[in-house]
């Protein structure tokens, strides 16, 4: 349900919690973009982090420049003044195309997924890359990208028991959420492909090649051309392909 | 510039290089990390003549060695320990005067869990995203982004450019005495501020009645991600599936109750979103006094208004920036001296 009022709350003396809803959907997580990026714009002093998640918007601000009293009458103003704006020009989100080599040593999850449900590997890569999803959020790990929603058919659960290690750029399906994983870390998500992008580079400003509120579309690509771009990508000269997406 | 300062002999189990932590980027899922106890990490540094944000290093439990690469002027702040020399024994919370060829032997820690040292000129490694401060378990930051190890040698940003003149501003100098933290031992029981948190409907009257009517005891199952407690459960109120609500961020100081109700307490390494409720938050002055819990401290929860908060919060980060420090009396000089 999404709330009529966000519900807005001081917690601990230097942080402002927003929640907007009690669910996990695209039409909520859109309020949550719509605060924060209105809110970064707005570059509120005192404020010293916006961290969006699925159906809240967490501040961290500095309480010798700014109270919670004047920050939840700034943050009320400014979802007031939303309402009736033309989001996407707020917005503007970009489309980032990741290529992604599915199945084999790449995707080791993929006959799982294939049992699951009842679709041949073809079918499953053909329906993972073609939807553009939405990045909710990122989080658990640096760069983790939580992408939704998945087409039913290939929502798979999560592994019972997590692996110890994931490399960097894996492709997985947790239910209806797909994403990847930033860094080499342990993880429960089904495995189906890998990109050779460095999907979050801590020496790059921004770090992660995805925002959260950024749609991204999955390119299948052939073990072949992933080693040849993640050369390219190694010697800086591969580029990303983003545009302005138009909804 | 780069000043070999240190060489590592004997770590310690955990000890990283740590600043004030790296800002601006959980939204991409980058954990604050910095220091577990700020308040002792800044005086390192302001007792040698640095920056509060200088980088130092943390040694979590003590056990450290290290020969000095040139000479220098160290502090040794936060927890109590032993602390070495040559075999001489040194107080904390004062700068230290050492020469090439010394070596330096802290023993582990007997009041408190987290020690600090600063050395002159600031600690000086590869900047990641704004932030001298290790976090392991993505490899960022510090020296390689992972725990210092033998033979790994300390840089420094900057040489004393005359020892003799450095260490005259220096060698007085010392904390006000009523800002010295206290630094509890196994078995006693430290009173952590907290005002409620995120997930307050989750939990109902009986359930904030044993959280702040008990004390919990800090495991052994705890570490910079965070001090995991054992004492009376929990019972989250509101029916949620698997015991889980929507992930949302996790900011440093949130008390989770994960599903067997022992609370959590998050430290700088944790997470940056998480699916646990969150029934409480440690205010920030206070994160450093729970840092100093080593496994056998218990905890008891006292809760303060938002206003509240906000004003210990407020004092705490000009304490921060602007450390009181004073000149050593004379009496005080000769007791720390006396060995």
């Amino acid at each position: 349900m999404i709330y009529e009022e966000p519900r807005i709350k001081g917690i601990g003396g230097y942080a402002l919690y927003i929640e907007f809803c009690n669910e996990v959907s695209l039409e909520c997580n859109k309020l949550v973009h719509i605060l924060y990026y209105s809110l970064e714009r707005a570059k509120v002093k005192g404020v010293k982090e916006l961290i969006p998640a699925y159906s809240s918007l967490t501040i961290i601000y500095n309480p010798r420049i700014v109270s919670y009293r004047e920050l939840t009458r700034i943050v009320k103003n400014t979802w007031l003044e939303m309402q009736g704006v033309d989001v996407s020009r707020l917005i503007k989100p970009r489309l980032i195309e990741i290529p992604v080599a599915y199945g084999g040593e790449f995707g080791p999850d993929m006959p799982f997924v294939v049992e699951y449900s009842g679709l041949s590997e073809e079918e499953v890569i053909r329906i993972h890359s073609g939807r553009i999803y939405t990045c909710y959020m990122l989080g658990f790990t640096p760069g983790f990208v939580y992408l939704g929603d998945v087409d039913p058919r290939i929502a798979v659960p999560r592994l019972e028991t997590p692996r110890l290690r994931i490399l960097p750029g894996s492709v997985g399906i947790a239910g209806k959420q797909t994403g990847f994983y930033g860094v080499e870390s342990p993880g429960g998500w089904r495995l189906i492909g890998r990109t050779p992008l460095l999907v979050f580079n801590p020496n790059r400003d921004p770090p992660s090649i995805i925002r959260p509120g950024d749609r991204v579309k999955f390119k299948p690509i052939t073990a072949e051309e992933f080693y040849e771009i993640r050369k390219l990508v190694e010697k800086g000269e591969y580029e990303v392909k983003v545009e302005v997406y138009r909804g | 510039m780069n000043i070999p300062a240190l060489i590592i002999e004997k770590p310690g189990i955990f000890t990283t290089i740590q600043d004030l932590g790296r800002y601006g980027y959980r939204h991409y899922g980058v954990p604050v990390a910095g220091a577990l106890d700020k308040l002792s990490m800044v005086y390192a540094n302001i007792l040698v003549g640095n920056s509060p944000r200088d980088a130092v290093i943390e040694v979590i439990g003590g056990g450290f060695k290290a020969k000095v690469l040139s000479d220098t002027i160290i502090a040794v702040t936060g927890a109590k320990a032993k602390i070495l020399v040559n075999g001489n024994e040194y107080g904390s919370w004062i700068p230290i005067r050492v020469s090439k060829g010394d070596v330096i032997d802290i023993g582990l820690v007997t009041e408190g869990f987290v020690i600090y040292i600063g050395i002159y000129g600031g600690i000086s490694v590869p900047s990641v995203m704004g932030s001298s401060s290790t976090y392991t378990r993505a490899k960022i930051g510090g020296v390689e982004g992972r725990i210092l190890k033998p033979e790994d040698v300390i840089y420094v940003n900057k040489p004393p450019r005359d020892i003799d003149e450095e260490w005259m501003i220096v060698e007085d100098l010392m904390p006000s005495i009523d800002i010295i933290p206290y630094m509890p031992k196994i078995g006693d029981v430290v009173d952590v501020r907290v005002t409620k948190g995120q997930h307050e409907d989750c939990f109902d009257d009986e359930s904030y009645r044993i959280f702040y009517n008990s004390t919990y005891t800090v495991t052994p199952q705890s570490d910079r991600m965070g001090y995991r407690l054992d004492g009376p459960p929990i019972k989250i109120a509101k029916k949620l599936k698997g015991g889980r609500v929507i992930s949302l961020a996790t900011p440093v100081g949130s008390i989770q109750i994960p599903p067997d109700g022992k609370p959590i307490i998050l430290l700088p390494d944790c997470q940056t979103t998480g699916g646990y409720a969150i029934i409480a938050m440690v205010i920030p002055p206070d994160i450093d006094k729970v840092a100093q819990c080593r496994p056998g401290v218990g905890i008891r929860f006292k809760e303060v208004s938002i206003d509240e908060a906000e004003e210990l919060t407020r004092k705490y980060y000009e304490l921060l920036e602007n450390p009181p420090i004073e000149e050593m009396p004379e009496e005080k000089y000769l007791y720390l001296y006396a060995c």
